[in-house]
Order: C-alpha cells, then structure tokens, then sequence
C-alpha cells in the first residue's frame, strides 16, 4: 500500500495479483490493473508524478500510469521476488530491492 | 538518500548519487525489513523481525560517531512496516501484533495504539498532513484512523 504525494490516492495490491488505485476522499476504485496471479509486495508512487510501480513475488515491475489508467511498462526485473521499490526524483531512476539466488 | 535493509540482519545507507557502501549498520538481531528516513534527512527507522524499531543519526555516524542506534521501540511481534510524519514528531509501526502503535520523536513515548484489524498489520502510512493516518492488514482491510482525537473512522478497503 501506498499514497500518492498530494495523499489522494491509495495504491495497493492483492496477493492474487490484482493492482488497484482508490480515491481517498470517496473511496471509489480509480484504476484496476490485472497482472495475472503474481502476489503484489511492493508498491511506490513517483514522487512528483502520477506514475507508480508494483513489484511482485516472481520478479516483475510494472510501471503505470493513474491518470490514464494505463501500463507504462511490464518487465522482468529479477528472477526472485521484488521486496521493495524507490524513485529517485533527482533523476528518471527506479530502484527495486529483491531476493535472486 | 536511500536505505536497503536485508535479511543479514544488515542496513546500509547509500549516499547518492555513487551510491558507495561507506556504512553498514548492525544493531537488529533478526532480519530488518523497513525503513524510513525523517522528513529531516538526519534520522533513519527500521523495523526487524526483533520486534524492533531502531533510530539512527545518520548526521553524527557520517561524522564518524559509533554507528549505533540512539533509540528503540520494543513491540510484541514483528514489525512490518513502519512511516514518519511530513513534520518529523510521529513515528507509525505496523505490526504482526495486530496493532498500530503511534510513537512520538519527541519524547520517545507511545502516543496510542490502534487495534482493529484482525492478524497482523502490513502497512501504514500518515495522511491528510499528520491528522489521519492509514494502515493495511493481512485481513484485507485499508483502515483509517482519527489521529487527533485518536479513534477509528472507517474500512476504505474490505477484500483487498
């Protein structure tokens, strides 16, 4: 789970892989994203923008976009699970923590 | 600034944009598996599977201080996931106890603890500028929490 930067929007993830954005303020769904049956166990916002990523137990990260409703990027980042996830905003970077024997 | 916290019981500060390893903080006794930095950038939490939260200053190990934690918060269970308020005085721990215990930097004294969810607490995070803040459970639940007048307000999400 996580919110965006202006706190109006909750990311969060289901273990049966499902990706959900909701309103804060209504609690009405804004976006579902469905990425087959990969457990979600990192999610982040851009800091300055409305793009976020999940990571999941089989090592893909997907970078979407909330506004649009739309998958900016799926891919295999690593063969274990991705734990964590970090933008850094001084540059275009995304880092992901995960587990790859 | 960017923290990685391991299953070696490790936590690692990298100072970017190099990102060398200068530092190696030891001072869980179990996996670490949150952190967070104060808004301040001088202060970093982490949270293990110790039932810990610990408390670094950063300012004083890069000035070549003992690297080791100035404050603990002792829980029951392990902690999932741990937030700071956007002005630094809250720290939030998510919990396998069930519970989210607000503690304050302040005085390193707990302010209250929720309980509502059933099982254990994954994540939290503050909102509306340290009023309110939100916590996710195993139960699938996305709670929120009145901070100031320290009671529950309602399940945002029920089946996540």
């Amino acid at each position: 789970m996580h919110v965006n930067g202006n706190l109006s929007f909750i990311a969060f993830g289901g273990a049966q892989g499902a990706m959900r954005i909701i309103s804060l303020d209504d609690r009405e769904i804004a976006v579902t994203l469905t990425g087959g049956l990969d457990p979600v166990l990192a999610i982040k916002y851009h800091p300055n923008s409305q793009k976020l990523a999940f990571g999941t137990a089989s090592g893909r990260i997907v970078i979407a976009d909330r506004v649009h409703s739309a998958v900016i990027s799926d891919f295999k980042a690593t063969n274990g699970p991705v734990w964590g996830l970090a933008f850094l905003s001084h540059t275009a970077s995304l880092v992901f923590a995960g587990l790859e024997d | 600034m960017l923290a990685s916290v391991s299953f070696d019981w490790s936590v690692v500060p990298w100072d970017s944009p190099d990102f060398h390893e200068k530092y190696r903080l030891f001072g869980h006794n179990a996996p670490v598996v949150t952190a967070a930095f104060l808004p301040n950038g001088r202060f970093l939490a982490t949270g293990g599977d110790d039932f810990l939260a610990l408390i670094w200053d950063m300012t004083a190990i890069r000035a070549g201080a003992d690297p080791a934690s100035i404050a603990r918060f002792a829980h029951q269970r392990k902690i999932s996931h741990l937030s700071i308020s956007a002005d630094s005085a809250m720290l939030a721990i998510a919990s396998w106890d069930g519970g989210l215990q607000i503690w304050s930097l302040d005085t390193m004294t707990p302010i209250t603890k929720f309980r509502r969810h059933i099982g254990p607490v994954q994540a939290t995070q503050f909102v509306e500028n340290g009023a309110q803040i939100i916590s996710a459970g195993r139960d699938g639940h996305i709670r929120r929490w009145n901070l100031k007048e320290k009671h529950y307000v309602q399940s945002l999400v029920e089946n996540g």
